[in-house]
Order: structure tokens, then sequence, then C-alpha cells
């Protein structure tokens, strides 16, 4: 039980980065993975607009960037004389940015799936479905922006 | 500044003209054309119009068909043809001068009568490897089948039988040989197997029922020499057309050289097929021809000086008026800004372009913009990176027109990411030693930053409705909705400063403070009861209801701290980048390593990047112009000539390419 007692800072930084990490990774990639359907189908019609295609596609890639940000942080952090409360912080900024960067990240591609046609239709637009995925990616921010502030 | 003046345009000249004056506009002359009443086209001049169009757009069809026959022909290599990548500039009436002077009809001709060729060419090695096929089993035949035909006494016939057939159908031949019937089995395939059959006339009935019972295809030969001379001869054949293609190929590298003319010949046919749409849209009147629109106003004298030229003076009638109060929906607008401001026009128009009596945002955004995108970006490496690329391509690459702005959009964009990476101290990633702000240590202090910025931003945004207000004469409203929120935030933010900084402190300032404060929401309240008159406690209702839009307010500053998020993201990436490359041993660091750095620093480059002009725009969309801006103004969009390939200028130049 002291065993257990002395590695629980450890263990709750560790599922801090991992939340922090793997869940926003989860969700750029899904996000990712729709967006990028959604454009492969475009590009065999017509195949010159493949780079604002992947700009549409890169919208949902920061949230996984936010969260191995986070997961870094928290991962300077460890070292010598990992307090309790130092630990719970990083589990707690880690669950914050892992679990919206989630769905912000689904969410956002959502938007952009639907913003490949607008530049399928009205390249000229095109600009206007990366503004929609954005206006979502504001919570992710907002995430982010608690996060690093406990963390740090 | 802003918005170009326009004046309203009412042209009326004979209708011979009609060409003359739609090439004039297309020459850059800027004019704006509405539509006029398409019903009074004269029967017989549409029909006629509709005829050209069809000949404009088989010519183009033709054109770009021939281009793609000689597209990638060209023996230039890749860095010439980015250099040459620049089109060319011609006044349009030198322009059309030079295609219809030029023989570009006889060069598609022959560009397309090659194109024919090869395709004949082609079709014919097809049909010969057909021929070649069908040979191939008629060869293992020893005997010459043009006989078969001559047979009297006897029938020769010569076909396959299924695979899973050949067992039973030799079997029942076998049986029957006595009764004269000979065959042989002639060769292999992949499912049949063929054969040649000789029997004596009275055995024909039988083997017509043999025949039919294991379906027996009979081949018919269809050459008119024996097998041996046709294949000498179609392998002859198919040499010489191998040969021909070389010299066609030959001859389309060598008209190659066409693509120029063949390019301005389609600019030339785009221009034609526009004047003749635009020849549908005029209003008719008789002999006349009525063209209503708008032209800015710097244009008016050079148009009018362009008509007399051209067009006797009295076959027209040109009036010009300034725009009155009741045409101020219909205005067409035309944004007028200095070199680095018009850069930036294009996040206003894709905002949407203001009225014609509203206030351009364009100047006061790109201050904001620029700070903000600097400031989510703020590296000096990146600023430096994108300064040079953006010099590079300026200086020595030839850019089309259309890329230049987007060139210019960045490159003007590096100077406040470098200025900001002094500030944060920061360069690719790397600390530099007099960095005012640490992007890892001072995060408090950058959010603070942010939402300072984000508070002038407001507060400029709330100026502006005012000063929208006040033109509109909405009276109560500016007191209530701009100056209101406007005194209210600036009581609140002299408060915060008299308390919460050091510099500041001062109990006068914080008193101030409060009375401003107190000042603001009391208007918000009070002044909508003045304004009710009677019913003054509706109003008050009315006021205290206002007071909930605090809480946007709320949410507009708070917005604001991604200025801080964005650029503490960029930065923390670049730092742990380098920090993984600091692990790498030092060989691998030197070889490896440095390739690894440039790619993932332009990676993390082209995120930041990205993410900063998405939420650049965004602060200015939603935060900023919520204020004060509505737009809805339709674009000026000047009858002018198509630009694909050459770019049509209004200055005549006297050496001709």
């Amino acid at each position: 039980m002291k065993l257990f007692l002395d590695i629980l800072p450890e263990i709750l930084v560790i599922i801090g980065i991992a939340m922090s990490i793997v869940l926003s990774g989860i969700g750029s990639a899904k996000g990712g993975a729709m967006v990028g359907k959604a454009a492969a189908a475009l590009i065999s019609e017509q195949p010159e607009k493949f780079g604002q295609s992947l700009v549409l596609q890169m919208m949902s890639a920061s949230q996984g960037l936010y969260g191995f940000i986070i997961g870094f942080l928290i991962f300077m952090n460890m070292g010598e004389g990992l307090t309790l409360m130092v630990a719970c912080k990083s589990l707690g900024a880690g669950a914050i940015m892992g679990l919206t960067g989630y769905f912000t990240a689904i969410q956002q591609s959502i938007a952009a799936t639907a913003g490949i046609q607008i530049l399928a239709k009205k390249p000229e637009h095109s600009t206007k479905g990366v503004l929609y995925s954005a206006m979502i990616e504001t919570y992710a921010i907002f995430a982010f922006v608690v996060s690093v502030l406990i963390v740090i | 500044m802003a918005i170009a003046k326009m004046e309203k345009l009412a042209l009326t000249f004979k209708a011979q003209y009609l060409e003359v004056v739609l090439q004039l506009m297309q020459g850059g002359q800027g004019v704006h054309i509405e539509t006029g009443y398409e019903s009074s086209i004269p029967s017989a001049k549409r029909t006629e119009i509709d005829k050209e169009i069809r000949v404009a757009e088989k010519n183009l069809q033709e054109i770009r068909m021939a281009q793609s026959v000689l597209r990638g022909r060209e023996s230039t290599n890749m860095l010439s043809a980015l250099k040459n990548s620049q089109e060319k500039e011609f006044h349009i009436n030198d322009f059309t001068k030079i295609v219809e002077e030029s023989n570009w009809q006889e060069i598609l001709e022959e560009v397309l009568q090659t194109d024919r060729q090869l395709q004949d060419n082609r079709l014919r090695r097809q049909e010969v490897t057909e021929l070649l096929d069908t040979l191939e089993v008629w060869g293992q035949l020893k005997c010459n089948p043009l006989v078969f035909k001559k047979l009297q006494r006897s029938k020769a016939f010569f076909g396959s039988v299924h695979n899973n057939h050949v067992e039973e159908f030799i079997e029942v031949l076998m049986q029957h040989e006595e009764e004269g019937i000979h065959f042989e089995r002639i060769t292999d395939c992949e499912e049949r197997v063929y054969f040649l059959l000789i029997c004596h006339n009275d055995a024909s009935s039988n083997v017509d029922v043999f025949m039919n019972e294991y379906s027996f295809t009979e081949e018919e030969y269809p050459f008119d020499k024996p097998q041996a001379e046709v294949k000498a001869e179609l392998c002859q054949e198919e040499m010489q057309l191998c040969q021909e293609e070389k010299n066609i190929d030959r001859l389309i590298i060598e008209q190659s050289k066409y693509n120029e003319i063949l390019m301005f010949a389609e600019d030339y046919n785009l221009n034609l097929l526009l004047r003749k749409k635009k020849s549908l849209e005029v209003t008719y009147d008789g002999g006349n021809i009525i063209i209503n629109g708008w032209i800015v106003a710097d244009g008016r004298d050079k148009f009018q000086k362009l008509l007399l030229e051209n067009i006797p003076e009295d076959d027209y009638q040109i009036i010009i008026s300034s725009v009155k109060e009741k045409d101020i929906d219909e205005v067409p607008i035309q944004l007028k800004n200095g070199k680095l401001v018009t850069v930036y026009e294009r996040l206003t128009s894709m905002y949407s372009l203001p009225r014609y009596d509203e206030v351009d945002p364009t100047p006061i955004m790109t201050i904001f913009y620029v700070i903000f995108f600097g400031m989510m970006v703020a590296d000096v490496g990146y600023g430096l990176a994108i300064f040079l690329v953006g010099l590079v391509v300026k200086k020595f690459l030839k850019v089309k027109r259309s890329t230049v702005g987007f060139v210019d959009f960045l490159f003007y964009l590096s100077f406040p990411i470098m200025g900001w990476g002094l500030i944060y101290g920061s360069f690719f990633g790397l600390d530099l030693p007099f960095g005012l702000i640490s992007v890892t240590v001072d995060i408090i202090p950058m959010t603070i930053l942010s939402i300072v910025i984000g508070y002038i931003h407001i507060m400029t945004g709330l100026v502006m409705q005012m000063i929208n207000q006040i033109k509109l004469k909405r009276y109560f409203e500016m007191l209530t909705g701009g100056l209101a929120w406007f005194m209210t935030f600036l009581g609140g933010g002299l408060m915060i400063l008299a308390k919460a900084t050091p510099w500041f402190t001062s109990t006068v300032l914080f008193v101030i403070g409060a009375v401003v404060l107190a000042v603001g929401l009391g208007m918000s309240i009070l002044v909508p009861a003045v304004q009710y008159g009677k019913r003054w406690y509706a109003g008050i209702g009315k006021g205290l209801y206002s007071l909930y839009g605090a809480t946007s307010y709320l949410g507009d500053f708070v917005s604001y701290t991604r200025l801080m998020a964005l650029g503490v993201a960029g930065g923390s990436v670049a730092l742990a980048f380098n920090t993984i490359l600091a692990f790498l041993p030092l060989p691998a660091k030197l070889t490896l390593g440095v390739i690894l750095a440039v790619l993932l620093h332009a990676l993390n480059m082209f995120l930041t990047l990205l993410s900063a002009y998405v939420h650049g725009i965004r602060l200015q969309f939603i935060e900023f112009f919520g204020k004060f801006y509505t737009g809805g103004g339709k674009r000026f969009e000047p009858f002018k000539a198509a630009e694909k390939n050459v770019i049509i200028t209004d200055t005549k130049k006297e050496n001709l390419v």
C-alpha cells in the first residue's frame, strides 16, 4: 500500500500525459481521415484542388498538436520531488486537453468535410469552409489555454 | 482611401459601333454594365449573335484540343518554364491586331490535321495488330486456305471446337473416317482447339450434323492471298506505321512553337465570346443601343476621350451623373486603398463588401490583422524564412498576376512575425538572449497582453460603431449602444488600471473609472427610458435587458486569449522538436538531424501560419466586424478582357513583341 502511494503521483502524471496525447491524437486522426476520404473523392474528379483540400484536412491536426504540447509540458514537470498536488494538476490538464481535443477535432472535421463541398462547387470561396471549421477549434484553444495555465 | 467614387453612366450610340464600344471597355476602361432589357433585341440580330457565339465556342474547343495535343511537348526545362510563366502585356487594340493578322486559323488546322494523322495511324496500327492475331491461327495451317473454295468434289472446313468437346468430337470423326471424312488437329488455343476437316461431298450432310452437335465454329479466311504473303505485307505495313508515327511525333514537337499563338488565339476568342454574350444583354432601341452602367470617377475623362477618338461625335451620346441617394443600394463597390492595405482587401471582401455609404474597414482591420498574425506566429526564424522566400519569388521568379497578391500577403506579414519574434525572443524555437517575454514562462503576462490588445480592438470597433451611427443620424442608438458600452469598458479599464497595476495606483483614477462605468451603465438603462417617453418603464426594461449583452462582450474578451495560445503552441512545438533533435548523437545531428530539422520546422511553420491566418480572420470577422460592420455591397465588375494567357493594359506601348 505504501509503495502504491509512493508511485501514485507518477501514475497520475503518466495517465495525464496519455490522456492528453492519445485522446487528442485519436481525435485528430479520426478527423483527418474523415476529411481525407471526402477530399480523395473530390480529387479523383478535380485533381488541381489538392492544395486547398489539404488545408481543410489539416484543420483537425492542431488538436493532436495541442495534446502533444500539453503532454510534453507535463513530462517536463516530472522528476524528483513530484508531489501529489502537482500530479493531480497534471492529470487534470491532460484530461481537459485530451477530452476537448478528441471531440472538437471530430466535430471540426465534420464542418471541414462539408467545406469540401464548397471547394468542389465554388473553389473561390473555399476559405469560408476553412473558417467554419476554425470556429469550432476555438474550444480546443480554450482547453489548451486552461491546461497550459494549470501545468505551468 | 476607402471606396472608389462611382458615377452613373448612360451611353447611347448607333448599333454598328457595339463591337467597337465593347472592345474599348475590354481595354481596361472599367465600366460596370447593368443588364438591359433582353427582350429588346431584334430577333434577326439575336440569331446572328447566337451564330457568332457558336463559331467562337467551336474555335475555342478546337484551340483547347490543339493545346492538349501540344501540351508538355516543348523541350524547355522546368525552371525556364517557371520564369516564363508571366503573361505578356498588350493594349487591347494591339492584341486584336496581332491575332487577326496572324494565321492562327491555319496553324490550328495544321495542328489538328497532325493530330488526326496520329489518330488514324494509331487506329490502323491497332487494326493491323488485330489482323496479325487472326493470322496467327491460320498460319498454323500448312496449306493455302484459298484453295478450299475451289474444291469441287469435296468440302473443307477450318474452325474450332471448345476444349470440353474435343475428345468426343475426335471420337465421332474417327468412327466415320471410312465414309470419306478426314480431319487434322491444327493447333490448341486458350479454350478452343482448331481442326481442319475435309470430307467428300456425299458425307457433308453428316459432317454438318457433327459440327452442329459439338458447336464447331467455322472460320472464314479474311484475306485474298496465302498466309505467308499476307503476313509479310502486314509486318511491312506495321513497320511503316511505326516510322510514320515517329515522324508525326517529331512534327508535333516542332509544332509546339505554335503554343504561344494558340494561347493568344484562345484569349482572342474568349474576348470575342465575352463581347458577343454581352451584346445579348444590352438594350436595343431601334437603330441605337443603350448601355447603362457605372464607371469609376477617375476613369471618366479617359473613357470619354477614347470614345471621342473612336466614334464619330454625332453617332453617340454619353451622360455621366453623380450617385444619387436613391441609387445607393445599386452602386457597385470598388475598394481603393494604399499598396499595403490593398493586399488585405481580400479579407474584407471575403466577409462582405461595404455598402456605398459605409466606411471601408480594411485599413483599420489591416493594422490589427497584421499585429495579431505576428503575435500568433512570433518567431524570428519563421519570419525570416517567409521574408527570404517572398523576396526570391518577388525578385527572381516572375509569377502570375493572380499569385502576386498571395505572395505579397505573406511577404508583408513576415515583418510583424519577426517583430513579435524579437519580443518573444524566439528563433526557430531557440531562446534568444534578449527576449522580453518567454513563451514557456510568461504565460500569464502573455494572456493579459492578449486581452489588452483585444480590449483595444473591441474599443476601436465600438468607436467605429458610433461613427457609423452618427453618419446614419441614429443618435439614440449611438448613445445606448456604442457610447454606453464604450464608457462602461473605459471605466472598467481605468478601475483595473488603478487597482491592479503598480504604476497607476491611485484612488482618484479608480473613482474616475467607477464614475465613467456608472455613467455608461446608466446611459444604457436611462436613455431608452427617455426615448420611449410615456412608456418609460418599457424603456427601462429594454435597457436592463441590453445589459445581458455583457455576456457576449465577456466571450469576446476571452476569445483573444487565442493570441497567446497559438503563440505558445507554435513556440512549444518548435521547442519540443528542438529538444528531440538535441537527443541525437553528433554525427546524426549533422546529417539526418539537419534534414529532420528542416522538415519538422516546415511542418510546424505551415500549421502555425494556417492557424494564424484563420484565427486572425476570425477575430476580425466575429469580434471586430460584428460591432459595426454590415456590408452587403455588390462587387464592381467591369466588363473586361478574359486575360487567361495575356494581360490587357490600358497604356499603349510603342514597341511590340
